[in-house]
């Protein structure tokens, strides 16, 4: 028997009193009845994989960050099965097991991935499979110079569609890491002084970038992160469930695996 | 590899400190905002499975549940 249930059986009697002063209208019957099925709405809604859009072009991490976040095993640079809703709109998803269960990741695919979608199309597919995911990753190299796709993709995807894209939206800046100069401290884990400037202007340039075309976005949820060394990968999660719907924050959390930062780091440094 | 200067120490440990004092706070903020979420859920099903099987909510849902959510939050915390 899970815990809820656990609680729910030991407790019972005071929760059917609490019931009693929420709903004075209601028999005993009634509130029984309450709280059986909450019961079973519970185990159906945990059941239910948290569903996460991820967005990037490849070789920005997309796979990574999710095996980071979740312990899942995606391959790095995986095309996943492909399922149909339309003639017209095909999106990657799959279910995959992590540390804490299942999740479900619709890859979505990149502006002109696909030559016979035009702008609409696009954001039609955006908006659908987004209207039914918990969060969304949008997943950029930090390292890279070339922005044109993002600029892209934001400027005639994301900007036209206002909320309905950027209430889930989280923006990852993967691999800063690797970042010039180079010179990531691995003892612990962290960038060198020089690293983290740069890293710093990065952001503030995406911030910029972002802002510019879509005015309402929550720059907050612009987070630079390496899924590879497990550096800021709390903050991105907790990027990821400020974007998700307050109903189902707890179940995103309940499927989180990510490494103990600490960990990473040189014991020697810690004492 | 060179030899780190103590500049650099200093610099490492101090962040080593501040990364992991963000790390805690962002944890909390975590756990902070995965139960509360859970307590709304809570709450919305209860309304929700009430309304379903007949009952009239009669009484000021919302204020009632405000004064009774430390229950909630004492039993699933």
């Amino acid at each position: 028997m899970d815990r809820f249930s656990q609680i729910l059986i030991k407790h019972k009697r005071q929760f059917e009193q609490k019931l009693r002063q929420l709903l004075p209208d209601s028999t005993s019957e009634q509130r029984q009845l309450i709280i059986k099925r909450l019961s079973e709405r519970k185990r159906a809604e945990e059941e239910k994989p948290p569903k996460i859009a991820i967005i990037g072009q490849a070789g920005a991490g997309k796979s990574s960050t999710i095996n980071a976040l979740f312990g899942t095993s995606l391959p790095v640079g995986h095309v996943g099965a492909c399922t149909t809703e339309e003639a017209e709109l095909r999106v990657e998803a799959q279910t995959v097991d992590g540390a804490n269960g299942v999740i479900t990741v619709f890859d979505m695919p990149g502006l002109g991935d696909d030559p016979d979608l035009d702008c609409a199309e696009y954001k039609q597919l955006y908006n659908q499979v987004l209207s039914e995911c918990d969060v969304a990753v949008w997943v950029i190299n930090a390292a890279s110079r070339a922005m044109g796709y993002d600029k892209q993709m934001i400027r005639d995807v994301v900007a036209p569609s206002q909320d309905q894209l950027t209430s889930r939206l989280v923006i990852g800046l993967n691999q800063v890491d690797l970042m010039q100069p180079g010179s990531w401290f691995h003892r612990a884990n962290l960038p060198s002084k020089s690293q983290k400037e740069t890293i710093a202007k990065r952001l503030e340039y995406i911030i910029e970038l972002f802002r510019d075309i879509v005015p309402g976005i929550d720059v907050s949820r612009i987070i630079p992160y390496s899924a590879m060394r497990g550096y800021h990968l709390e903050q991105l999660f907790e990027a990821m469930l400020n974007a998700c719907d307050s109903d189902r924050a707890w179940v995103l959390y309940g499927r989180k695996s990510i490494e103990d930062f600490a960990a990473t780091i040189d014991p020697d440094l810690l004492r | 590899m060179g030899r780190i200067s103590d500049d650099d120490i200093n610099y490492i440990v101090d962040e080593v400190r501040d990364e992991l004092g963000q790390l805690s706070s962002s944890r909390y903020r975590q756990v902070t905002r995965s139960e509360d979420s859970f307590i709304g859920w809570i709450r919305n099903q209860v309304y929700d499975i009430a309304r379903s099987i007949g009952l009239i909510i009669s009484a000021p849902f919302r204020a009632i549940w405000d004064a009774i959510r430390g229950f909630f939050d004492g039993l699933f915390r």
